[in-house]
């Protein structure tokens, strides 16, 4: 197997609240400064940055010009990342490529959101129209708002198309939850059950509140350097192995191709090929999971479980703290919060460097960690170890 | 230095790739459901195509189609919206799909892969359930 290609040396975040806190411009540039001392360094040291907004907040939230915020000048990489929920694992691809080519030595990358305000619940910040069809304001029509409506469609058809229960469903979110109870920060600690995942209202059927992420002010920033800087670094550096992507838009959901074949698939073989491993190597996983059943989606795209075997698999244990294959150990987005792809990145850094504490998983060997978006169209992975070499 | 810069507007063209789904607005505003079709290969086309117009033809739909998916929403994501209501994710028998409602009896329950068949009821595309 082959060596790492990068690594990353930092993990930093703001204040995390579900209460009007700052602007994300603000707490972006206070993310980076945390990663950048979490990473041992100074901003001098600092020669790229790249910003991940989340694509539902206002065009602007986090403009280049934020990196005068955090004090850099004369910056040799920056840009913004626009891939969805896949955004914030393709700029440390991005940066990883960078620093493989010489372009940068040191790269900062941020994601920053600030979707609650107040005297307003969380649901309200995502209410777009959810755009299937490629007619635009068709879906409006027939009251098609929200990411959870369009993922309700895909829960719905799975559950169908694979005789997937609710009852079997429901073990997802609740296996978050017993995660979350392990992790200080992350938000929802109350433990949840059948009965109480089944009082939980419906948003749009079957989703239910409890199948959605939670949404929270915030930012998370990494440090992604070169594999040889990592020696120097603070905190166990966490090796970036693979890389991956896949995507494959509106032709899918227009009813050209298979229902169930994302292009999840197309990033897996990316990711394991270039680590030169195979999902059977994988000991952790830490998954974008806007809703429930991305994380099933996901454990199939990546070849974790047979298609159609996901829910089953997740209901059996298998991903609650002591099963055979952890899954979000930090409570994902839907314990924890959300944070569109940092929460599972963060997660892994932290896993990866041995700091999960009550929650920290004995083999965190190889660690695949996804992103996902619009509905599951675009896909990003990594392979992260912290293990220099694999196998 | 660069070339100067013509400042006439950025119009279409008839063999510009232009969004289908355009036409199949006007058509629908019509209260007439096409699909569009490709001269050249017969083959049917999904709504989120871009292609020149003059490669395209649309032809009248049966109005037959699937249930594919569907959801009820129980989330009043817009102000004054009742809920719940069924959104329905309709596979035409030409192929494309759709996003519409299925208006129901009360004795009708939804389930993917029932038979519709489309309607306009005040100049909106929906569906009601077909017998088998």
């Amino acid at each position: 197997m082959s060596g790492a290609l990068s690594s990353i040396v930092g993990l930093g975040k703001s204040g995390l609240s579900r209460s009007p806190i700052g602007s994300a411009r603000c707490l972006a540039a206070a993310a980076v400064q945390d990663a950048i001392a979490n990473a041992g360094l100074e901003v001098e040291g600092i020669d790229g940055l790249l910003i991940n907004q989340s694509s539902l907040a206002p065009a602007g939230s986090l403009p280049l010009q934020m990196m005068d915020d955090i004090g850099f000048s004369g910056l040799r990489l920056l840009s913004q990342m626009e891939g969805k929920g896949a955004s914030v694992l393709q700029m440390v691809q991005l940066a990883t490529m960078a620093i493989r080519q010489g372009m940068a030595s040191t790269v900062a990358c941020v994601f920053a959101d600030a979707p609650l305000v107040a005297g307003q619940g969380g649901g309200q910040s995502y209410q777009n129209e959810a755009p299937l069809t490629g007619i635009a304001g068709w879906e409006g029509q027939y009251g098609l708002y929200g990411p959870a409506a369009s993922y309700a469609l895909a829960t719905q058809r799975y559950m169908h198309d694979f005789q997937v229960t609710e009852l079997q469903l429901a073990q997802y979110p609740i296996a978050c939850r017993k995660w979350a109870a392990l992790n200080p920060a992350a938000l929802l600690h109350k433990p949840l059950d059948l009965e109480g995942y089944l009082a939980s209202r419906y948003i749009a059927e079957p989703i239910r509140l409890f199948d959605c992420a939670y949404p929270v002010n915030g930012a998370i920033a990494v440090i992604v350097s070169s594999v040889e800087a990592a020696a120097d670094s603070p905190h166990p550096p966490v090796y970036v192995h693979g890389m991956g992507q896949g995507h494959s838009t509106i032709r899918r959901l227009a009813g050209v191709a298979d229902e169930h074949q994302t292009a999840g698939s197309l990033a897996a073989q990316g990711v394991f090929r270039m680590a030169g491993a195979s999902p059977a190597d994988v000991t952790l996983c830490e998954l974008y999971d806007a809703f429930s059943f991305c994380a099933v989606a996901a454990l199939e795209d990546y070849g974790l479980c047979a298609r159609g075997e996901g829910a089953v698999f997740i209901a059996s244990s298998a991903t609650s703290p002591g099963g055979r294959l952890p899954v979000n150990t930090g409570g994902g987005h839907l314990a924890s919060y959300y944070m569109q792809g940092m929460t599972p990145l963060e997660e892994a850094v932290v896993q990866a460097r041995g700091h999960g504490a009550a929650r920290q998983v004995a083999a965190n060997d190889l660690i695949l960690v996804n992103g996902s978006g619009g509905r599951l169209e675009y896909h990003a992975a990594l392979l992260l170890s912290p293990h220099l070499k694999l196998g | 230095m660069n070339a100067p810069m013509s400042l006439s507007p950025r119009t279409a063209t008839s063999s510009e790739a232009q969004p289908a789904a355009e036409s199949f607005e006007t058509f629908i505003g019509r209260n007439e459901l096409r699909v569009p079709r490709l001269i050249v290969t017969g083959e049917i086309l999904h709504f989120a195509a871009r292609l020149p117009p003059a490669e395209v033809e649309w032809v009248t739909a049966r109005g037959t189609a699937t249930l594919s998916s569907f959801t009820v929403m129980w989330k009043a994501y817009r102000d004054g919206m009742e809920v719940p209501y069924n959104v329905a994710w309709v596979e035409l028998d030409e192929g494309p799909r759709l996003v519409s409602t299925v208006l129901l009896e009360p004795s009708d329950r939804l389930k993917i892969g029932m038979p519709l068949q489309a309607l306009f009821h005040d100049g909106l595309l929906v569906f009601i359930p077909r017998p088998g």
